[in-house]
């Protein structure tokens, strides 16, 4: 039962994201040059794919301040899936803007306050594995993760709050995705998409917490038996 | 009862220093040539330092203060004076808060001695620092390095990586904080001074500080020891 619900979940996000990618490049028009023409079409998929992330890092936080409170190993587990998943749907987002930021803005890359967030947050990711790899002892590798875990979900608000700051005080906003009205059908596609994208995460996140968990029974059964 | 502990743990860190004066001296030695090569990065042709004086102070201030918070804690771990601390009955946040206490002093003693040498080597001209507004920004940045440095610092010397984990962990929580650093003290510099905007990014930054301070408080307890 549980594997049928695990495949369903699967196949309901693949169908969405089949969905959403026939409508956005068969149904919907090519926007004027103006508004980016052709390169727009990222965008159904760019902004998804960061509210994944986003859902991402906010699962690991949640799921880190549990562990810390309950000291339960699941909990560690999911944290640490979520913040991969994290961190392979924030380099897509990042991916895709770049592609996108040439077109739309003349430059692969800006130091506008989305951009730096969204490195932030990857880096401190980064940081978070490089941490995870480098701890043997499984207990406090899973503390000292937890930590950073938390700090990380906070970091994405301070730097957002910060890149801001600084954007509101020395210059206005230079970039921003203006005079692109978003009709009712490309809000449709859009929604489809995200709703696509986020349960791809979740079926991904539940794939990977089962084989770790199992992977974390198997070590456990081979300390018992004394290897 | 909270006062002596405190003051008891931090003198410890205080006297190894006087006696040994290894930290202080690598990491004035450090801030002298981080400065002699930015003289040269930004090439010989540059004189006027307006622009850039305050993101090179920071960037100084902070690879300095890299080195002070990991050594900080490889004597603790080295000499297994973390165990004997974490066997005295005292709360773990009042070990945090004396590390943390020790390091801002060391970075605060630094730059007190680095600063003359700043002033004298890339000083913009015609800059009227105000040396109380200065030393605020100063007081408040290193309040912010120290406070989520210490945890992290304590993190990294119990991994395999030991130091080099520090950066890593470390860099990409500070950045946003080296933005209002910076923004904070180029107000500083330049001819025009907006009080009201200088105003902003100190409050910024005292945000900053007292979020960090929080979190490290309340998570240290899951990092030192077992």
């Amino acid at each position: 039962m549980k594997k049928v619900a695990q495949l369903g979940l699967a196949v309901l996000a693949a169908l969405l994201i089949e969905i959403a990618l026939y409508g956005v490049f068969v149904l919907l028009p090519i926007l004027p040059a103006a508004q980016t023409g052709f390169s727009q079409k990222i965008f159904y998929f760019h902004v998804p794919a960061f509210w994944t992330a986003f859902v991402g890092i906010f699962v690991t936080f949640a799921a880190s301040v549990l562990f810390l409170v309950r000291r339960e190993k699941k909990y560690d587990i999911l944290a640490s899936c979520s913040a991969e998943l994290a961190l392979v749907f924030g380099a897509a987002g990042m991916f895709f803007g770049i592609m996108w930021d040439r077109p739309a803005w003349g430059v692969w890359w800006t130091w506008d306050p989305r951009l730096v967030t969204a490195l932030i947050l990857l880096l401190t990711l980064a940081g978070y594995f490089v941490l995870r790899s480098m701890v043997e002892d499984e207990d406090r590798r899973a503390r000292y993760a937890a930590v950073v875990g938390i700090i990380a979900f906070l970091e994405v608000f301070i730097t957002w709050y910060s890149t801001r700051l600084i954007e509101n005080v020395l210059h206005p906003v230079v970039f921003s995705i203006t005079g692109m009205t978003i009709e009712p059908l490309m809000l449709l596609f859009l929604i489809l998409a995200t709703v696509g994208m986020t349960l791809l995460y979740v079926s991904m996140l539940v794939f990977r917490t089962s084989v770790e968990s199992l992977r974390d029974r198997i070590e456990r059964i081979k300390l018992a038996i004394g290897d | 009862m909270f006062g002596r502990q405190f003051w008891a743990i931090l003198k410890k860190d205080l006297l190894l220093e006087l006696r040994t004066k290894e930290m202080i001296t690598s990491m004035f030695l450090f801030i002298i040539l981080t400065m002699v090569i930015f003289n040269y990065a930004f090439g010989p042709n540059v004189s006027d330092f307006t622009l850039v004086a305050a993101g090179m102070l920071w960037v100084a201030f902070i690879f300095t203060s890299l080195l002070g918070l990991n050594r900080s804690f490889v004597h603790e771990k080295d000499e297994e004076v973390i165990d004997g601390l974490l066997l005295c009955p005292v709360d773990r946040p009042i070990i945090f808060m004396a590390k943390a206490g020790g390091n801002f002093i060391f970075l605060s003693l630094v730059e007190l001695v680095a600063i003359p040498v700043f002033i004298v080597f890339f000083m913009p001209r015609g800059a009227t620092l105000g040396a109380g507004w200065f030393v605020l920004t100063l007081l408040l940045g290193n309040l912010g390095i120290c406070g989520v440095g210490t945890l992290f610092a304590t993190i990294s010397v119990n991994t395999r990586a030991r130091d080099l984990m520090l950066p890593v962990l470390l860099l990409p929580v500070l950045v946003p904080f080296v933005i209002v650093l910076v923004s904070a003290t180029n107000q500083l510099f330049i001819a025009q001074k907006s009080l009201v905007e200088l105003y902003v990014w100190l409050r910024a930054m005292a945000v900053y500080d007292i979020i960090f301070l929080l979190v490290a408080y309340a998570t240290y307890d899951f990092v030192i020891g077992d």
